[in-house]
């Protein structure tokens, strides 16, 4: 009993989030539906909220002073950590468990658990993603996300879902303990990699900056899977719903097909997905003309390729390449994948996926680009006058 | 050592270099000089690395520029470059924005510190130091930016403009001085972009004349006098070089104030 409280006082969530639960309770009971509705909100948002909370507050790579202020301890990573552990432990069994009951009345319980953990793992991914640019394990985050956009696949079919949840955030705990064995920054090495970027031109442009478009082969394709599957699961949300929906209702005299007319939802399906294949693809290469072009103009304008009949400089205009092809890509595939008997729902994210795939696999690399590109350097601090100053 | 080769440069219809060849042996301190406009900071610019020209190359010691990123990376950790119009971060201690460079440079922390506190007390900025860049006059900021590319400890040191941007007498005198010490004691191979003769006579090993984006002549202060045809201040010869319709124009600015 006195290790549970203990637990339970290391991993007791702000009371923020305990209030604003109290709100959604509130709300909740107010309107048509009552009490159940309102502990229904509490269990869904109070999943995802305790998973982004488990994952931000107690890793010391995603809080850096907390991360700082550790590494000159003697704490090593074999021991506990001291502001509460990353793992999951028996406290957040009792949570999750306390989420799966108040979700009134118990039709199914497993799905019901499958859906409370998933929503929890929601709640740590999107927390990841907010933590980008900190010491994440990338490829098993990215892994454990596949997983959970699987489980959500399978239409949260317990039996299905359950393991890959669990799959799921086993890699997401095992990157996190990779990291924590791999040591933490201390101030002094954190120090350092602040002024590199922070020091103004012409020394900030000293070392290479890291972008994602430098990331390893497997990491990116990784990455394009992970997308293309976000759209693919999106583009499904009507049919997810509708199962859910059948599942949740625990009326098994009927078969599925009568109760959901499943071929209504192809339509806004279709439409939703090449929506966000067009969003997605069309947000990566402004991020990849922003990356490759802000910092490096090319070193001469158009009137000066008039003048010296050079209308295409190929050191320079090599970076347009990538973009092109994704571009051609993005609006070729999908009508040629319908053209073969594929949904456009279908074809979307594979399209999505090529496309993203030509940003990293045509052209140079970032790092490549910024080292030997045929390029102008500009101070981009000019832009940013709260926090750089001219010398004349 | 630095060697440009045949550097052609456009930004737009007018060439700005024009088929520039140069080289500074290790321990020499050129001076690049001419006309405002001319070419002398896109050149800077060039050797620096921070401006691919259309055509040539730059190879510093031996390695050409851009040609790999390990071989740029080596580069980049032995020049330093100052351009005239650099940027500090606001909100960092002078100190700090030094002490931050010296370690990009890989500067050995004990030596490091005690080097900032020297460079600190020659630029008459001791209390200064440890309050915001943001705080700082012009003639400061400039001293800050020039005590970061000397705290570099770099072999190769590009400067442009050092002795401009509001930089007081004591500023001038010491700069001048610590330039022809790197230079002559340390071996440090130095480049400077000075639009004005007076500050550079007794420092300069070799002055590049640049009008209109060419090299008119590349020697020594003495054989520049000499290539003029006179035996005056280093300035006259340079008018005469450089700008030679100036010393006309002024001859007759003064007959018909005269008349």
């Amino acid at each position: 009993m006195r290790r549970i409280l203990q637990h339970l006082v290391r991993v007791w969530p702000p009371w923020g989030i305990v209030a604003g639960l109290l709100l959604i309770l509130l709300v909740g009971t107010s309107t048509s539906a009552g009490l159940a509705a309102g502990l229904g909100g509490i269990s869904l948002s109070g999943a995802i909220l305790y998973g982004s909370y488990r994952c931000s507050a107690f890793d010391p790579h995603l809080r850096g002073n907390y991360g700082r202020w550790l590494a000159t301890t003697p704490w090593d990573h074999r021991r506990s950590l001291p502001l509460g552990p990353v793992h999951f432990v028996f406290w957040d069994a009792i949570v999750l468990t306390l989420m799966v009951v108040l979700i009134w009345p118990v039709h199914q319980p497993l799905l019901q658990i499958v859906v409370v953990l998933a929503l929890f793992l929601l709640g740590y991914f999107v927390s990841l993603a907010f933590h980008l640019k900190a010491k994440i394990d990338l490829e098993l985050t990215v892994v454990g996300a596949l997983c959970w956009g699987l489980a959500l696949r399978v239409g949260l079919h317990p039996m299905l879902a359950l393991p890959l949840l669990l799959v799921s955030y086993g890699l997401i705990l095992w990157g996190v303990r990779r990291r924590l064995a791999e040591g933490l920054p201390t101030a002094m090495e954190a120090r350092k990699a602040l002024k590199a970027t922070s020091l103004g031109f012409p020394f900030s442009s000293h070392s290479p900056r890291w972008s994602v478009f430098d990331a390893p082969v497997l990491t990116w394709v990784l990455i394009c899977v992970l997308i293309s599957q976000v759209i693919y699961n999106a583009a499904a949300i009507p049919f997810i719903a509708q199962d859910l929906t059948w599942q949740m209702s625990g009326d098994s005299g009927f078969a599925r097909e009568e109760v959901l007319p499943l071929e209504q939802a192809a339509g806004p399906a279709d439409d939703l997905a090449i929506l966000l294949h067009g969003l997605v693809v069309a947000a990566a290469v402004l991020g990849y003309l922003v990356n490759y072009g802000a910092r490096y103009w090319p070193s001469m304008n158009v009137l000066g390729r008039l003048a010296t009949r050079q209308l295409v400089i190929p050191d320079y205009d090599r970076i347009w390449l990538a973009p092109l092809m994704a571009i051609g890509v993005a609006l070729a595939f999908p009508s040629l994948g319908t053209q073969f008997g594929m949904a456009t729902r279908h074809a979307a994210p594979v399209a999505t996926f090529f496309s993203l795939l030509m940003l990293r696999s045509v052209g140079p690399r970032f790092r490549e680009w910024q080292l030997t590109g045929a390029h102008r350097m500009i101070a981009l601090e000019r832009l940013d006058s709260n926090r750089y100053v001219k010398t004349t | 050592m630095i060697r440009a080769e045949g550097i052609w440069h456009h930004f737009g219809i007018r060439p700005v270099l024009e088929d520039v060849t140069l080289e500074v042996a290790p321990g020499e301190l050129v001076a690049l000089m001419g006309p405002n406009g001319m070419g002398k900071s896109t050149l800077l610019s060039v050797l620096a690395g921070t401006l691919s020209p259309w055509k040539g190359f730059v190879e510093v010691d031996g390695v050409r520029r851009r040609s790999s990123p390990e071989a740029e990376l080596a580069i980049r950790q032995k020049v330093v470059y100052l351009p005239d119009d650099a940027w500090l971060p606001a909100e960092r201690s002078g100190r700090e924005f030094v002490l931050a460079v010296g370690r990009l440079y890989g500067v050995d922390d004990e030596r490091l510190f005690d080097h900032v506190d020297r460079l600190m007390n020659l630029f008459h900025l001791e209390g200064q130091a440890d309050a915001m860049i943001r705080t700082y006059s012009a003639g400061q900021r400039k001293k800050i930016a020039l005590a970061s590319a000397l705290v570099s400890e770099a072999p190769i040191m590009l400067l442009d403009e050092p002795f401009s941007g509001g930089l007081d007498p004591s500023g001038l005198l010491a700069m001048k001085r610590v330039l022809a010490h790197l230079a002559e004691r340390e071996d440090v191979t130095i480049v400077i972009a000075v639009p004005v003769p007076q500050l550079v006579e007794e420092l300069a090993s070799r002055i590049a004349l640049i009008r209109d984006g060419r090299i008119l002549a590349y020697d020594s202060p003495a054989a520049i006098r000499q290539a003029a045809g006179t035996t005056g201040p280093l300035e006259d010869a340079l008018e005469k070089l450089l700008q030679p319709k100036t010393l006309e124009a002024l001859e007759r600015y003064f007959e018909r104030r005269d008349a």
